[in-house]
Parts: C-alpha cells; sequence; structure tokens
C-alpha cells in the first residue's frame, strides 16, 4: 500500500498542528503565580503532555 | 511524551507499508545440510502436567531428519519427576542445583551441556506446534545463503541472523477478554505487541526477544556471554544485546505456540510489574540513550519500549488533573476555553484519526486506554521506584495457577477510588451549571467521562467472573468414527478439551445421556487415536444433534496424540482482531446487564424466603 498525497498532508499537518499545541501549552498556559502543589503538578502535566495518545 | 510514543510507531508503520516488509518465509532447503537443534524446554517449579503437554508437542515437531532435532528439558530443581517425564519421552534430561540466575542461570548451564548451531526456547506452559521450525529455521537457512552469496560476489556483507521470534499467543481468554465477557470480542491483549509492534520490529531487523518460543544462532548467544543475568526481564536484554553486537533478528506474524495467560488479578499485576522493573533496568543496563553501538532505528524501538513504562504515570496524572480543578478548583492549565479550541482540537482530532488510519485491527486506542488505566495504579510507582534503583525484593515466576483468594478482592479498592471520586467530580462540577458555563467546562467534563467509562471498565475487570470450566475448550474439526450397536458411523467434532469432546453424526442416531460410547479419531498426518467416555448431553445445534462426551482414554500412546490434537494449533475460538461493530459503550452495557442480572438472581434467591 502506497501512501496518497492526500494522507502525507493529512500526516504531516497532524504532526505540524500537534507541535504548535505543545509550544503553545509549554509557553502559554503554566500557572506560574500558583501554590506550589499546583504549579508542580502542572508541571507534571505538560511533561506528560496534555494531549493523551 | 505520549506524542512522542506515537510519533515512534507512526514512523515505522509508514516506513514498513512504504517497504512493503511482509516477512516471508520460505520452504526449508535441501540444498544446504539441515541444521540440527537444540529445543530446550525451560522449567522451574510448574507442574508435570502442564509440562507434559509441552514435551510431548516438541516431539510432534515437523523436521526433514528427526535425529537432527534433539529436545530438552532444562531443571533448575532436579526434579526426580521431571526426569522421570524425560525419559518416559525419550527427551534429553539437564538437571541443576543452587540456581542463582533464575531462567538465565538455567538456560546458561543447559547451553554448557549442549551444541547445536540453532536452538529453541520454551517456557513450560508455552505448547509448540508442529510448524514451529519450519516457520523458523529457513529464514537461517536464507541468510546463509545470502551471506554466502554476498561474500563470493564481493559485495558488502549481508549481516547474520541472530535470532527469529515467533508471536506469543495464549490458549486462554486473557483477564480482559474474560471478566468482560467479550472472548469473541477482543484480541488477547499481549497481540498489540506480539503481533504488531514486534512485527514492525522485525521489519527494521532488530525484533525484541519475548522469553519463548524463539530460535538462536548459537554463535549470536555466546557473542553476548550468553544470557544476561542481571535484570528480571532477561529476554528484552539478550534481544537488544545480540542486535548491538551486529546480529539481527526478525519477528514472524504466525503462531506456531500457544501457552496459558494468568487471569488473576494478583497473577496478572505480578507479571506486569515484574516486566516494568526489569524492562527500566535493562534500559539502563543497555544505556539506550547514549549507547554508541545502537543504530538509529534500534534506538528508538528501545526508547519507544521505555516510555510505554511510563504511559502509567502519565495515566494517573491524568485522571487526577481534572478532579483537581472540578472538586479543589486547583487550575494546573491557564487557558481560555476558546483558545484552547482552536489551537488544541484540530491538532489532537488530527493526530487520533493518523493514529486510527496507520494502527491495525488489532487493538484501538480505546482500549488500549482501558487497559492503561488497568494498570496504571499498580505500575507508576514500580516504575519511578526502579527508575531511581530502588529494587524490589527477588521475584518469583508467575504463576499460572488460577487461585482466587480475598486478596484478590483488595485489588479493586484504587480502581473503586478512583472511580468514585471521578464520579462526585463530574456531578459536583457540573451541578447548578447553565448554557454557556456548562460549554465552557466541557473540556472538563470531557475528560472525567472519559475516565469514569475507563476506570467503569476496570471495576468490572477487578470484579472478575467466576471460573466454571477446568481446561480449555478449542475448536477443532475432526473425522471419526462412533461404534453403534455392531458397525462404524461417521462422526465430526465440534470442539476438543482435556476432560471432553463434542460431535455430531452424519447420520444422527438414538443416543442417550448415560450411554458409554466407543470412539475412533482420524485427524490428518496423525496416527488414529482410540478413547471411550459416557454421553454427558445431547443437543439440537440448528436441528443436528450435538453429542457431549467426558472422555477417558485407553493409554499414554493415545492421550499424547489426544493432547497434541487438541493444543497443536491456534485456539479458533478466540479472536484474532477486534470486532470493530461492537463498541466499547456496547461492552459496557453488556456488562452491566449481565451484572444486573446475576445480582437480581441473588436477591430473588435471597427474597424467596
Amino acid at each position: 500500500m502506497t501512501i496518497t498525497r492526500f494522507k502525507k498532508i493529512v500526516y504531516i499537518l497532524a504532526i505540524a498542528l500537534s507541535v504548535i499545541y505543545l509550544v503553545w501549552r509549554v509557553g502559554f498556559t503554566i500557572p506560574w503565580h500558583t501554590s506550589l502543589f499546583a504549579l508542580i503538578f502542572a508541571l507534571l502535566l505538560v511533561a506528560v503532555n496534555s494531549c493523551p495518545t | 511524551m505520549s506524542n512522542l510514543t506515537a510519533f515512534i510507531l507512526i514512523f515505522f508503520r509508514l516506513l514498513a507499508r512504504k517497504n512493503q516488509v511482509h516477512l516471508q518465509v520460505p520452504a526449508l532447503t535441501t540444498a544446504q545440510p539441515l541444521p540440527a537443534v537444540d529445543l530446550i524446554i525451560v522449567t522451574h517449579n510448574e507442574d508435570v502436567d502442564l509440562l507434559r503437554k509441552t514435551v510431548n508437542a516438541a516431539t510432534f515437531i515437523d523436521y526433514p531428519d528427526k535425529r537432527k532435532l534433539n529436545v530438552v528439558i532444562a531443571d533448575d530443581l532436579n526434579r526426580p519427576e521431571v526426569r522421570a517425564l524425560a525419559r518416559q519421552y525419550h527427551v534429553q534430561y539437564i538437571g541443576m542445583e543452587g540456581n542463582q540466575h533464575a531462567k538465565s542461570g538455567n538456560i546458561n548451564h543447559a547451553l554448557e551441556h549442549l551444541s547445536a548451531p540453532l536452538f529453541a526456547i520454551f517456557d513450560t506452559d508455552m505448547i509448540p506446534f508442529t510448524g514451529f521450525l519450519t516457520d523458523t529455521v529457513p529464514l537461517f537457512q536464507q541468510n546463509r545463503q545470502l551471506r554466502a552469496e554476498a561474500a563470493a560476489k564481493h559485495q558488502p556483507p549481508v549481516k547474520q541472523l541472530g535470532f527469529v521470534q515467533t508471536p506469543q499467543s495464549f490458549y486462554n481468554a486473557d483477564i480482559f477478554q474474560f471478566n468482560l465477557f467479550s472472548e469473541k470480542i477482543v484480541p488477547n491483549e499481549q497481540d498489540f505487541f506480539s503481533r504488531d509492534v514486534n512485527v514492525l520490529n522485525g521489519s527494521n531487523e532488530t525484533a525484541l526477544f519475548t522469553g519463548s518460543n524463539a530460535l538462536f544462532s548459537r554463535a549470536a548467544v555466546d557473542a553476548v556471554g550468553g544470557f544476561p543475568t542481571n535484570t528480571l526481564t532477561e529476554d528484552f536484554q539478550l534481544g537488544s544485546e545480540i542486535n548491538m553486537a551486529g546480529y539481527t533478528s526478525l519477528a514472524t506474524s504466525k503462531p506456531q505456540s500457544s501457552g496459558i495467560t494468568p487471569i488473576d488479578l494478583k497473577g496478572v499485576i505480578k507479571q506486569r510489574k515484574r516486566w516494568a522493573r526489569g524492562v527500566i533496568r535493562s534500559c539502563r543496563n543497555l544505556h539506550i540513550f547514549i549507547n554508541p553501538k545502537l543504530s538509529f532505528k534500534n534506538r528508538l524501538i528501545l526508547i519507544n519500549s521505555y516510555l510505554y513504562w511510563w504511559s502509567f504515570l502519565r495515566r494517573i496524572i491524568y485522571m487526577i488533573a481534572p478532579i483537581l480543578y472540578a472538586l479543589f478548583k486547583v487550575q494546573v492549565v491557564n487557558a481560555n476555553f476558546w483558545i484552547l479550541m482552536i489551537i488544541w482540537a484540530p491538532g489532537y482530532f488530527l493526530l487520533h484519526y493518523v493514529l486510527k488510519d496507520t494502527s491495525d485491527s488489532i487493538r484501538n486506542e480505546r482500549w488500549g486506554e482501558i487497559q492503561e488505566t488497568f494498570f496504571a495504579p499498580y505500575l507508576f510507582l514500580p516504575v519511578i521506584l526502579e527508575t531511581l534503583g530502588i529494587r524490589a525484593k527477588k521475584f518469583k515466576v508467575t504463576d499460572k495457577h488460577v487461585t482466587f483468594s480475598l486478596i484478590d478482592k483488595l485489588y479493586i479498592i484504587p480502581y473503586f477510588l478512583f472511580w468514585l471520586v471521578t464520579l462526585i467530580a463530574i456531578i459536583k462540577f457540573n451541578y447548578g451549571k447553565f448554557g454557556s458555563e456548562i460549554l465552557i467546562g466541557s473540556v472538563i467534563t470531557f475528560w472525567l467521562l472519559m475516565h469514569f467509562i475507563n476506570l467503569s471498565f476496570c471495576l468490572f475487570i477487578a470484579m472478575g467472573r467466576p471460573v466454571y470450566r477446568k481446561t480449555e475448550r478449542f475448536s477443532r474439526q475432526v473425522n471419526g468414527q462412533l461404534w453403534v450397536k455392531n458397525g462404524w458411523q461417521p462422526l465430526t467434532t465440534l470442539d476438543t478439551s482435556e476432560g471432553g469432546l463434542s460431535f455430531s453424526l452424519t447420520n444422527p442416531t438414538d443416543l442417550h445421556p448415560g450411554q458409554t460410547l466407543r470412539l475412533r479419531l482420524t485427524p490428518p498426518q496423525s496416527a488414529p487415536i482410540a478413547l471411550t467416555g459416557e454421553l454427558m448431553r445431547v443437543s439440537d445445534a440448528d436441528t443436528k444433534p450435538v453429542y457431549s462426551l467426558q472422555v477417558q482414554l485407553p493409554d499414554r500412546e493415545n492421550e499424547d496424540r489426544y493432547l497434541h490434537l487438541i493444543y497443536n494449533g491456534f485456539n479458533d475460538a478466540l479472536p484474532q482482531q477486534q470486532d470493530t461493530w461492537v463498541t466499547p459503550f456496547d461492552e459496557l452495557y453488556t456488562n452491566v446487564m449481565m451484572r444486573l442480572e446475576k445480582w437480581e438472581r441473588q436477591l430473588s434467591r435471597l427474597t424467596r424466603f
């Protein structure tokens, strides 16, 4: 089975969008000004990436 | 991290498609001398009855020159009854005492007494099929020929084949299949690794060794100094060491043996903990991140196996995060709903579409999540501890005997607590909210609901289900005859087990339960089997009566042939692929109904008095 052009674009798009999401997630969504507990948990959550697979 | 493992899998699937890799096993060639094979059955303290089935099956394996196949029992407890079993079946016995290194110690000791260029490893409970050698040896012959050709033409050398792994397959339903009433719908959970992931690894010529039913080049194992003794998962480490020593490894996709998988909670979880700790430890031993001997793709494969064990901690964090917000207003993600929708949603759903598109039918994501949730409470700590170098006390071999005890019931506690808290979170979070408030909170509710469904499944799995049958039933259609009055009547068997079989007659006659019957089975390519038995039941299956018989075998020879008939071949009663028409929601419904019925019966029994 060969990969169609359409699929190739979809795959690349999927990966690109995930990367954009990750950048946004790391850069803009971490609640820095919160309790230490919440911050630690927030960082853990980012570390395991809030987008499950 | 989770994205990373997904990317790695996608990468290999695409690669496999592009290169059109489908491992073709050629036929045995007569152009080369047939290599001698030692088939080592490794035993520690398992039942002799269980070992007998494996030894018996090994003596039935096809090989053009049977003198070149040497079946060996390696017993590290020096048990007289095992020695007697070896004598009975005319196979070699290698006993030992004072084994310090578990399975590896046993195998290394046996290898000192053996010298064939190829050897196979079988666990006591892995019953080989007749085709095991014809599905593996030709790959070694082919490799040898390719190497000779390349050398003759002064081309760059072809790597030597180190081992061939055949897939793990199990003849009983696993804990997920059995406890969720879904033996006919979901394939065995381990199939995903064995028949999907490892075949992909094999397409890169770096398949992993999974502990049993593999054929090794003796030279490759000697080159890495035998089986490793510094880990709990010698299999995983040995396979990688062989690859690093410059040998290739392949994985075939057709099951050539069948084993038992534990179905009691304690057994399943203990086995998984051992694997988790073992793989983490082996990854440290192998220095998978920095080892210069690893090729790029091989490194990816190993990192993927390593990260897999971290997915359980990830699952725990995922489950806790929305609960924290819903119950305690602890916000761990600082985001506006609409921005989240714009940035997160498209990527998320597209990625899942791609994963679905590239994965095959053995396992879908939903089931993967349920299984992950199931193991998470018990695996996340061992993984962390092992990473920190805190080792567990000595591990025992997974006990495959099904013994259900009270302790088994206690294993349900973490699932129940998580389930309860998630339920409370869902209710509390949505109670008294209206309109756009619910919409804004929908992301949290979505995750809570997902986890609630997964946890409900875990509760059902942990609740278990009573086991009625002592031995596993296999669907086997074999012709034979039944002695009626004064002549033989043709029959066909439907399914067989160690205790009994069912059959139908070409010309149905009047038989009554309690009658003693005499049968003769004539399986293809095997001597006939004579047996007698008491008729237990006559049932109508689509107007043609089906007779169920309790089997009695006259002597050892017939017993051996009968055992062979049962265990030679995949158990077709279990599915190999996911039934995509049955969604997890149907499953959930079935489970609720089945259990409600049970409770209703119990309740009506109670109220009768």
